[in-house]
C-alpha cells in the first residue's frame, strides 16, 4: 500500500505547520513543508500529492483582510491547476487561516458569495468550542463521525459569512450537503452558526477551529482526541484508496 | 498615477467592545454608531489598465461579501450624515498595510515602481450634534496617536465633496545630511548642553572620561592613520551613548554603594552594607554559591548570552528571558509593547546558536481605569484604559502573528504606574543541545574574517534613541522617533528562515538588533573576535537621507546580525530569498582590537573595544532607609479606601471585583495561548474553563524534548508591599513565583529564576530629593533576592533592569511627579511530569477542602484588602515566614502530587484565602461547605507565604495528614455540588460571587 502524500503549507506568516504535518506523520503519511515562492515555480507540483495543508496562522500579516495576499498569490499560480487536482480525487483540509484563504480563492462554491470576517465582538479569541457534526454532510473528511467534537478556535476574523439571500442560500448549502461544522455556542456570529464547510465534490474541507491542536490527551482537555483524529485518518485512508 | 480607495464595511456592525467603553468615556458624545473603514493611497508609475484596477479593488483591496470599495475620483453612496475622520500616517511611520499591498502589487503589474500609504477612515454619527474640534478630540482620544499620525475631520457632506482631492502620500524628506564632529574639550555646561540636546543620556564624569581617553596621544596617532583627528565624529560619540547607556550597561546594578540605616522601624533591618555591584554582589554570586555547592546542576550558559539557558532534559534545552518596554509603551501603547514582545523574541533567537520561542508571558501594571475620574489626569497622560488596550493588543498581535502561544501572565493595579506602566515581556525557547552542524549550541563560533550580515527588515530613522531616551525620566522633550510600530509579518519570515539556516549550519554566531541598534550588537559581537569593520552604504534603507549616525543606532525592528564564514555567504544569501527575506552583507568581523565604521570610503568612526566596553567610571552611589521618610505615598495625595460594607455578600463582592483580584480572562482570551498544540497547562481550567491556573506548562516533548517533559513557568510580583519594605516585596515576589509552581506540580528542586527590575530613579538630583531612599529600597530588595534564592536553590539565570520608571509633568497646573512603586518581576521556571500535573479548579463533591500553611487568623495584615478598605490594619507589619519551613514544605506538597495525587491546589495570593476558595469553586463549578466563619476578616484576607488551598478526596484524609505532619495545615470543609459558599454562620451564592469577579475589568 503506498503512503499517502501530504503537501503541508509553510512560510509567510503560517503558523500551525508543525502540528498540522505531525498530524498526518502520526498516521503514517509523507509529508512535504511547501512555501509558496517555491509552488509559484513549480505549481503543477501539487498534482503529485493526495492531499494539500493550509494550516492556520497569519500569513502576510492579515494585511489587506486575513488570507487576502495568500490566495492572491495562488489564483496566480496554482488556480489553472486546481481542477485537475481535484479530478484526480485529491483532497484539500484549510484550518483557521487556512479556511480564510481557500474562501477567498473561491473554491467553496462557484454560485455562492462566501466568506469570513471579523468576529463580531471585534476581539481575536482562544477558547475551546463544541461543534456539532451536520448530517448528511457530503465532506470525505468526516467519514463516520457524527458526534459532536470540541475543538479549541483561536482567531480574530472567524465569523462564517454568507452573501446575498442569506436563508436561501443557507438551505442551498445544507441541501447540498456543504454545511459540515455548527458551534454549540456561536463565538463569533458566524451565519447559522457555521463553523466548517466543504465544497460541492465533498473533498475540500475548511473550518475555524483547530482539529490538529487537539489530538493528544494532554493538551485536549475535553476528551475529542481520537473523534479529532479520525478527522485525518479519514483522510489518510481515503488518499490510500 | 496617483489613485485614493476608501473601503467600508458594509454592515452597521460596530464593535462591541469599543462602543461599550466609548459611551463610559465619552457619553457627552451619545455616540449613535462609529463605522471603521480604510483608505489606501497607490502612487504608480504607469496608469494601471481597467482590468487591472478591477482585479486591484476585487481581489486585493476588499472583500466584496462584507465590503464595499470606492474610487475617490468616482461618485459613491457614502453616507452624508455626522463626521468623517482619516488617520494617516505620518512619514516614515511604520505601515504594514501599505508594505503588504506594493508586496502584492507587484505581481498585479510587474516592472512598475508603487508606493502605498494606508490610512483608517471613520464614519462617526452621534444623537446630538457635536462640534469638529469635539469629533477630533474623540478620534484623537480614541484611535489616533500624534506622534504617529495625522488626523483630519470634516463634516459629512464637505467630506463627500473633497474627497476626490484628499490623496495623500507621506515621504520622508531629509536635508542632505552632514556628519557632525565634536571637541570635547569645552566647559562643563557645554558637554552637559550637548549630551542633553543629542539625547546622549551621559553625564558629567561620562563625558569627561571620553574627553580624557581622546586626548592621550597614543589613541590621537591612532585616529590619524584613519584620518580622524582629535574631535570625535556624532557616529562615534552615538555609538559610545547608546554602549554607556543605563539601558545597555546597567551602571545603576554595577555601581558601588554605600547603604546606611537610620532607620529601619520595624523592617528588616540589614545594618550598613558597602556593595560594590548589586548585580556581582547578589545576583550573578547567588548563582555562582548555588553552583560551586553542587546545587542546580541542570545550569548550561547563565549571564553571558541573550537569555538564561537551562538543561531540565537531555535533548532539549530550555532559554528564558523577560524584558521591559516601558517608555516606548508610554508613548505609544500598542507600537511600545508589540516592540516589545518581538524585541524579546529576537533575544531568543540570538541565544546560543539560535533558540525557536516557544511560550510568551506577559505581566503588566497600570492605573486603573477609575483614577481620571477619582483624580483627574495629569497632562499629557493618556488614559489608562488607552493604555492597557493599546499594550494588551500591541502583545496580542505580538504573539498571535509570530506563531507563539501566550501561556502566562498577570496585570496589576496601582496609581503609582499613571506616569509609566510596567510593561514586562517574556519568551521561552527551546534549543537543541547539539545539532548537526554545532557541537556546543549555547557558544558561539564567530572567526576574523566572518562576513557581518544583517537579515531583516530595512532601516529607517524609527527608533533612534531608544537606548538613551529610555535612560531618562519621560517628559515633554521625548523624541517622537522613539516611538516605533513593529511588524511581526516580517519577524514571523525572519524566524522561519533563521532556523532553517540554523539547521543547515550556515552562519557561526548571531544576536539580535535591539536597543542602539547596530551600534550595539555589531558592538557586542566584535568582541567575540576583538575587532569589526562596518560600511554603512550597504545597508540598506527605508528611505534615502539618513545620517551616518542614524543608520548605526536605528532601531529599526525586525533585524538580527549574524556572521557568516565567506564559504557559506551565498548558500545564506540564497536561503534568505527563498523565505522572502532581505539579507544583506555589511562588513567583517576582524581582530584589530577596534571597531571602524565607513560610509562611502570615509572613515567615520574608529573605536577601542577595550574602551567602548570597559572604559566606563563606574558609579559611587549613597543609600539610606529610613521609615520615617516614604517618598511612596499617593502621588495626588489622596486616599480612596472604602469603608468596609456591613454586610458579608456586599463585601465580598467588592473583594473579588477589586482590579487586581478580578478575572481578566476576557483579555486572556484575546491571546492565542495553544498555537503550536503543546499548551499543557492552559491559563484557565476547570468545566467550563473559567478558573485562573497558577502556572502555564508547555509540553517540551512537542519541541524536540523527551516524552513525558514538561517545563511549567509562573511569575510572582508582590510590589506593593515594597512601597514600605522592598526587602518583604521580594521575598513576597519570589515566594509567590514559587508556589504556583509548586502548586502546578513543578519539582521545587530544579527552580530556575528571573529577576527584572523596574524602580524609580535612585540616581539623585533636583527633581529626585529621594534618590537615597529609592537606591536603599533597591539594595534592600537585592539583598532579599539573594537571601530566598539561595535558601530555595533557585539560580537567578538571567535579569533585566529598567531604572527610570518616572514621570515629570503638571497636574491641575502644579508640577507632578510621579514615580513607580518599586516593582520586582520575579519569573520562574521548573520541570513537571505529566503524573504530578495538578490544577487549580475543585473536581468532585465531597472532597475534603484544607489550607496548607499557616492560618494567620489572629490579626490583619497589609494586603490588597487593606489596601482597599479601611480596616484597622498597621501597615508596616507584614506576617512573619520561616524560609526554611517554606522550601520544605513545598517539597512535601511535589512528593504528595506524585503519590496521592491532589485533587486540586491552588496558590493563596492578592485577596487572601478567600479569594483562592472563590477560584477554586468558579473553576470546579461546586461549591464548599466550611467549618470557618464568614466574619472572620483575617483568616480570609491576609496574604501571608507559603498558603495553598487543596483538596483530597475524603478518603485520603489520615494519609494527608500524615505526609503533611510536621507542618501547618487546617481542614476548612469538603466541596460541596452545591454551587454555594456555605460557611458556619451564613450562606452565599456563588452565581452572585463569580458574577461580581468576571464583570470588572473590561479592556
Amino acid at each position: 500500500m503506498h503512503k499517502a502524500k501530504v503537501l503541508v503549507f509553510s512560510g509567510n506568516g503560517i503558523n500551525c505547520e508543525k502540528e498540522s504535518a505531525q498530524a498526518f506523520f502520526d498516521l503514517g503519511a509523507e509529508v512535504d513543508f511547501v512555501r509558496l515562492k517555491n509552488l509559484e515555480a513549480e505549481p503543477e507540483m501539487i498534482l503529485k500529492y493526495n492531499i494539500l495543508m493550509f494550516p492556520g496562522g497569519f500569513s502576510f500579516g492579515d494585511e489587506l483582510g486575513s488570507g487576502q495576499i495568500f490566495s492572491y498569490r495562488l489564483k496566480k499560480s496554482i488556480k489553472p491547476h486546481l481542477d485537475q487536482y481535484l479530478k484526480n480525487k485529491g483532497l484539500i483540509l484549510g484550518v483557521c487561516n487556512g479556511f480564510q484563504i481557500l474562501s477567498k480563492l473561491g473554491v467553496f462554491s462557484n454560485e455562492l458569495a462566501l466568506s469570513l470576517s471579523y468576529n463580531k465582538s471585534g476581539r481575536f479569541i482562544n477558547r475551546w468550542v463544541n461543534l456539532k457534526v451536520e448530517k448528511n454532510n457530503r465532506c470525505a473528511w468526516l467519514k463516520d463521525i457524527d458526534e459532536d467534537i470540541a475543538m479549541p478556535a483561536r482567531h480574530g476574523e472567524g465569523r462564517f459569512v454568507i452573501g446575498g439571500d442569506l436563508e436561501n442560500n443557507f438551505q442551498k448549502l445544507l441541501s447540498n450537503g456543504q454545511i459540515v461544522f455548527r458551534y454549540s455556542e456561536n463565538i463569533n456570529s458566524s451565519d447559522f452558526d457555521i463553523a466548517g464547510i466543504c465544497d460541492e465534490t465533498g473533498q475540500i474541507l475548511g473550518l475555524m477551529p483547530h482539529p490538529e491542536a487537539a489530538l493528544k490527551p494532554g493538551i485536549n482537555p475535553f476528551g475529542s482526541e481520537k473523534l479529532c483524529q479520525q478527522i485525518f485518518k479519514n483522510a489518510v485512508e481515503y488518499a490510500k484508496a | 498615477m496617483n489613485y485614493r480607495f476608501e473601503v467600508v464595511s458594509k454592515e452597521q456592525y460596530e464593535r462591541e467592545k469599543l462602543k461599550s467603553s466609548m459611551q463610559k468615556d465619552f457619553s457627552k458624545l451619545m455616540l449613535q454608531s462609529v463605522l471603521e473603514g480604510k483608505i489606501f493611497n497607490i502612487e504608480s508609475s504607469e496608469e494601471l489598465t481597467k482590468q487591472e484596477l478591477q482585479e486591484l479593488k476585487n481581489e486585493l483591496l476588499h472583500d466584496p461579501v462584507t465590503e464595499n470599495i470606492y474610487v475617490s475620483t468616482e461618485d459613491s453612496d457614502l453616507n452624508d450624515n455626522g463626521y468623517y475622520s482619516e488617520i494617516l500616517l505620518r512619514p516614515g511611520v511604520t505601515d504594514n498595510s501599505g508594505a503588504g499591498l506594493k508586496e502584492a502589487l507587484q505581481i498585479l503589474r510587474p516592472n512598475c515602481d508603487f508606493e502605498v500609504s494606508s490610512g483608517k477612515l471613520f464614519q462617526i454619527q452621534t444623537k446630538e450634534e457635536i462640534s469638529l474640534e469635539e469629533c477630533l478630540d474623540f478620534i484623537n482620544e480614541y484611535f489616533a496617536n500624534p506622534l504617529l499620525h495625522i488626523v483630519n475631520a470634516y463634516p459629512a457632506k464637505q467630506y463627500l465633496e473633497k474627497r476626490s482631492s484628499l490623496y495623500h502620500m507621506p515621504k520622508v524628506e531629509k536635508a542632505k545630511p552632514v556628519t557632525g564632529f565634536y571637541d570635547l574639550n569645552q566647559s562643563d555646561e557645554k558637554l552637559l548642553k550637548w549630551s542633553k540636546d543629542n539625547c546622549w543620556a551621559l553625564d558629567l564624569t561620562e563625558l569627561k572620561c571620553i574627553q580624557t581617553y581622546f586626548n592621550d596621544s597614543k589613541v590621537l596617532n591612532q585616529r590619524k592613520e584613519k584620518s580622524l583627528g582629535q574631535n570625535l565624529s556624532d557616529v562615534e560619540m552615538e555609538i559610545l551613548a547608546q554602549t554607556w547607556s543605563e539601558h545597555c550597561k546597567h551602571k545603576i546594578f554595577s555601581a558601588n554603594i554605600e547603604y546606611t540605616e537610620t532607620d529601619a522601624g520595624p523592617f528588616k533591618k540589614l545594618s550598613n552594607l558597602k556593595v560594590n555591584g548589586l548585580f556581582p554582589d547578589f545576583i550573578r554570586s547567588t548563582t555562582e554559591e548555588l553552583k560551586k555547592s553542587g546545587e542546580a546542576d541542570y545550569l548550561v550558559s547563565v549571564f553571558s548570552d541573550n537569555a538564561g539557558i537551562v538543561r531540565y532534559d537531555e535533548k532539549m534545552d530550555v532559554c528564558v528571558k523577560v524584558e521591559t518596554h516601558n517608555s516606548p509603551s508610554a508613548l505609544d501603547p500598542y507600537g511600545g509593547a508589540l516592540t516589545g514582545i518581538l524585541g524579546v523574541n529576537r533575544d531568543i533567537l540570538g541565544t546560543g546558536i539560535g533558540a525557536k520561542p516557544i511560550a510568551n508571558m506577559d505581566v503588566f501594571c497600570f492605573a486603573d481605569k477609575s483614577l481620571p475620574d477619582r483624580v483627574g489626569l495629569p497632562d499629557r497622560l493618556l488614559h489608562p484604559s488607552r493604555i492597557l488596550e493599546g499594550v494588551h493588543l500591541g502583545v496580542e498581535d505580538g504573539g498571535n502573528k509570530s506563531g507563539i502561544p501566550t501561556i502566562n501572565g498577570s496585570i496589576h493595579f496601582d496609581d503609582s504606574y499613571a506616569g509609566k506602566p510596567l510593561v514586562y515581556v517574556g519568551t521561552i525557547g527551546a534549543l537543541p543541545p547539539s545539532t548537526e552542524h554545532y557541537p556546543e549550541t549555547h557558544t558561539k563560533n564567530q572567526k576574523p574574517g566572518d562576513y557581518i550580515v544583517v537579515a531583516g527588515g530595512r532601516v529607517g530613522s524609527d527608533g533612534i534613541h531608544g537606548a538613551t531616551f529610555s535612560s531618562l525620566a519621560l517628559d515633554e522633550n521625548a523624541p517622537a522617533t522613539a516611538v516605533q510600530i513593529g511588524d511581526p509579518f516580517t519577524q514571523k519570515k525572519l524566524t522561519d528562515f533563521l532556523i532553517e539556516a540554523r539547521n543547515q549550519g550556515l552562519y557561526s554566531s548571531l544576536t539580535d538588533n535591539g536597543a542602539g541598534g547596530i551600534s550595539s550588537s555589531i558592538g557586542e559581537m566584535a568582541e567575540l573576535t576583538n575587532g569589526a569593520s562596518i560600511q554603512l552604504e550597504k545597508v540598506p534603507l527605508k528611505y534615502a537621507g539618513l545620517a551616518s549616525f542614524e543608520i548605526m543606532i536605528s532601531e529599526s525592528q525586525e533585524r538580527m546580525s549574524f556572521s557568516v564564514p565567506p564559504n557559506k555567504l551565498e548558500s545564506f544569501l540564497n536561503l534568505a530569498k527563498s523565505f522572502e527575506v532581505e539579507a544583506c552583507e555589511i562588513g567583517n568581523f576582524t581582530d584589530t582590537g577596534f571597531l571602524e565604521v565607513s560610509h562611502h570610503g570615509e572613515c567615520l568612526a574608529y573605536l577601542e573595544l577595550e574602551f567602548m566596553h570597559n572604559g566606563l567610571p563606574k558609579k559611587n552611589l549613597k543609600a539610606n532607609f529610613s521609615v520615617k521618610e516614604n517618598p511612596f505615598q499617593a502621588w495626588h495625595g489622596k486616599d480612596f479606601r472604602k469603608k468596609l460594607p456591613k454586610n458579608t455578600k456586599e463585601l465580598f463582592m467588592e473583594v473579588l471585583s477589586l482590579p487586581n483580584i478580578a478575572s481578566k480572562e476576557n483579555l486572556v482570551r484575546n491571546y492565542d495561548h495553544e498555537v503550536g498544540a503543546a499548551t499543557f497547562g492552559k491559563p484557565f481550567t476547570g468545566k467550563n474553563s473559567d478558573g485562573p491556573s497558577d502556572a502555564g506548562v508547555i509540553d517540551m516533548s512537542a519541541h524536540g524534548g523527551s516524552n513525558n517533559s514538561l517545563l511549567a513557568v509562573s511569575n510572582g510580583a508582590q510590589n506593593l508591599f515594597a512601597k514600605h519594605d522592598a526587602y518583604y516585596a521580594s521575598i513576597a515576589s519570589v515566594d509567590e513565583c514559587t508556589r504556583n509552581l509548586v502548586a502546578t506540580g513543578a519539582d521545587p528542586e530544579m527552580l530556575s529564576i528571573l529577576d527584572n527590575y523596574c524602580w524609580p530613579d535612585p540616581i539623585p538630583s533636583n527633581t529626585n530629593p529621594d534618590a537615597q531612599h529609592k537606591m536603599a529600597q533597591l539594595v534592600r530588595s537585592c539583598f532579599a533576592l539573594k537571601e530566598i534564592a539561595l535558601e530555595y536553590k533557585a539560580p537567578l539565570i538571567s535579569g533585566k533592569d529598567s531604572m527610570k520608571n518616572d514621570f515629570l509633568g503638571k497636574h491641575n497646573g502644579q508640577d507632578v511627579k510621579i514615580s513607580v512603586s518599586p516593582s520586582l518581576l520575579v519569573t520562574g521556571v521548573a520541570p513537571l511530569k505529566e503524573e504530578h500535573f495538578t490544577s487549580t479548579n475543585f473536581k468532585n463533591s465531597g472532597d475534603s477542602i484544607y489550607l496548607i500553611g499557616e492560618k494567620l487568623s489572629d490579626e490583619l495584615y497589609t494586603s490588597e484588602f487593606s489596601r482597599n478598605f479601611l480596616a484597622d490594619v498597621d501597615e508596616s507589619i507584614f506576617p512573619s515566614f520561616s524560609l526554611e519551613e517554606n522550601y520544605n514544605l513545598y517539597k512535601v506538597i511535589h512528593k504528595y502530587c506524585g503519590e496521592l495525587k491532589f485533587s486540586s491546589l491552588h496558590d493563596i495570593s492578592e485577596g487572601g484565602l478567600f479569594t483562592a476558595l472563590s477560584e477554586s469553586c468558579f473553576g470546579g463549578k461546586l461549591g464548599a461547605k466550611l467549618l470557618i466563619s464568614s466574619k472572620n476578616l483575617s483568616l480570609l484576607f491576609n496574604e501571608g507565604l507559603g498558603r495553598f488551598i487543596a483538596s483530597i478526596p475524603q478518603e485520603d484524609e489520615a494519609a494527608f495528614e500524615n505526609s503533611f505532619a510536621g507542618h501547618s495545615f487546617t481542614k476548612l470543609g469538603s466541596v460541596s455540588e452545591h454551587y454555594t459558599l456555605e460557611f458556619s454562620d451564613e450562606l452565599l451564592s456563588l452565581n452572585e460571587l463569580e458574577k461580581a469577579w468576571k464583570e470588572t475589568v473590561n479592556a
